[in-house]
């Protein structure tokens, strides 16, 4: 297998973690896309250098947040006028349960209220990430990793409750 | 248990996307980036050369007449180029450490590095025009000045070179200022906010 055929077997089996980048770092579908796709250029630029170094996730998360905190270039279109890909058109959705879709809901629009370091930290706590790596991936030490998760934990649930979702 | 928690299973188990197959990853893959780095890139390289194109333009002394001048310029020329190979060096040694599997705080501080070494070249291109248009008003000035005449007039002249030259100095600046202002207000804006914040955070 080739390495391009190996990334892409990768990726495809671990979209959903970009997926979930660009859903909290966008709120336009075609932004979203676009996000995506830099993200996985970013993805492939630096599959060589990390191939096989750590779990393709754990590496995912760090070029993902990077590339939604310090790399993509919000164009802020309001009408896309640029054709997305014929291929991306297939759009299929999972079969969901709308009450949890609904809290689900609630959550993404709640985080939409944060800056980029608080999501990258929210993002890395719901994905269940111990405090050293998300302390190494946000290149902050572990005690005001420690310090700001909780801030934006609380700060998270204030916006929560004035929702009505807690 | 931590009232977020409950979203947390959830979270994880949320599928709900548009699901990209691997032709369509297999499509990006060939496409080119439009990262903010690789716009600062193309920037910054206009900006390189637009230096040295200026550096063409400035005035030139009359070097057979007046040695002292001549000197001068030979080192001012040297120190330029000097400065520019090292402006030239560091931009591209900070480029070449910008990479994305660095910690977000590295990365950020590598990118704005990279331009804060443009910006900082940019600068010294100005001041150096200010200080060639200085050197060429002492020049005429010395070269200009009728001892014959009466100190008044020689005077006026000085003070008429000053006002030229103060004016050619402010309107550089001026430039300078107002294409800082638009181009960079926008595109680093993000990246400067967010690297802002996570120094807060150590400095807290």
């Amino acid at each position: 297998m080739n390495l391009e055929q190996e990334f892409v077997i990768l990726l495809e089996k671990n979209q959903n973690i970009v997926h979930k980048i660009c859903k909290i770092y966008t709120d336009q579908e075609d932004v979203h896309k676009d996000l995506f796709q830099e993200i996985t250029i970013q993805l492939w630029h630096s599959y060589p250098k990390f191939r096989g170094e750590a779990k393709f996730s754990t590496w995912a998360y760090r070029i993902g947040l990077n590339t939604a905190i310090s790399l993509f270039r919000n164009k802020k279109r309001k009408l896309s006028i640029i054709p997305w890909d014929q291929a991306l058109e297939k759009i299929s959705y999972e079969e969901y349960d709308p009450q949890k879709d609904d809290q689900l809901h609630y959550l993404y629009e709640a985080i939409q209220h944060l800056n980029d370091i608080e999501k990258a930290l929210i993002y890395l706590y719901l994905e269940d990430k111990d405090y050293t790596e998300i302390a190494e991936t946000l290149g902050i030490s572990e005690v005001n990793a420690r310090v700001k998760m909780n801030r934006t934990k609380t700060k998270l649930k204030e916006i929560l409750k004035k929702k009505g979702a807690l | 248990m931590d009232e977020l928690d409950q979203f947390k299973k959830q979270w994880q188990e949320d599928k709900n996307f548009i699901k990209v197959d691997q032709s369509d990853i297999k499509t990006m893959l060939h496409k080119s980036s439009t990262s903010i780095v690789k716009w600062i890139f193309m920037i910054s390289l206009i900006e390189l050369s637009l230096g040295i194109i200026l550096s063409l333009l400035l005035p030139n002394s009359n070097r057979d007449e007046l040695p002292f001048f001549h000197f001068v310029d030979y080192a001012s020329e040297l120190v330029f180029y000097c400065a520019i190979a090292y402006f030239i060096y560091k931009f591209f040694k900070s480029y070449t450490s910008i990479s994305s599997t660095n910690s977000t705080k590295n990365l950020l501080n590598s990118i704005l590095e990279t331009r804060k070494h443009v910006e900082n070249y940019i600068k010294f291109n100005i001041y150096f025009i200010m200080y060639s248009f200085f050197v060429a008003f002492l020049e005429l000035t010395v070269r200009k000045i009728d001892l014959d005449h009466k100190w008044g007039s020689n005077l006026l002249m000085i003070i008429a070179f000053a006002v030229c030259i103060t004016l050619v100095a402010y309107v550089f600046i001026a430039i300078f200022k107002f294409y800082y202002k638009i181009v960079y207000r926008r595109l680093l804006r993000k990246l400067n906010n967010n690297y802002e914040e996570l120094n807060r955070l150590e400095q807290e």
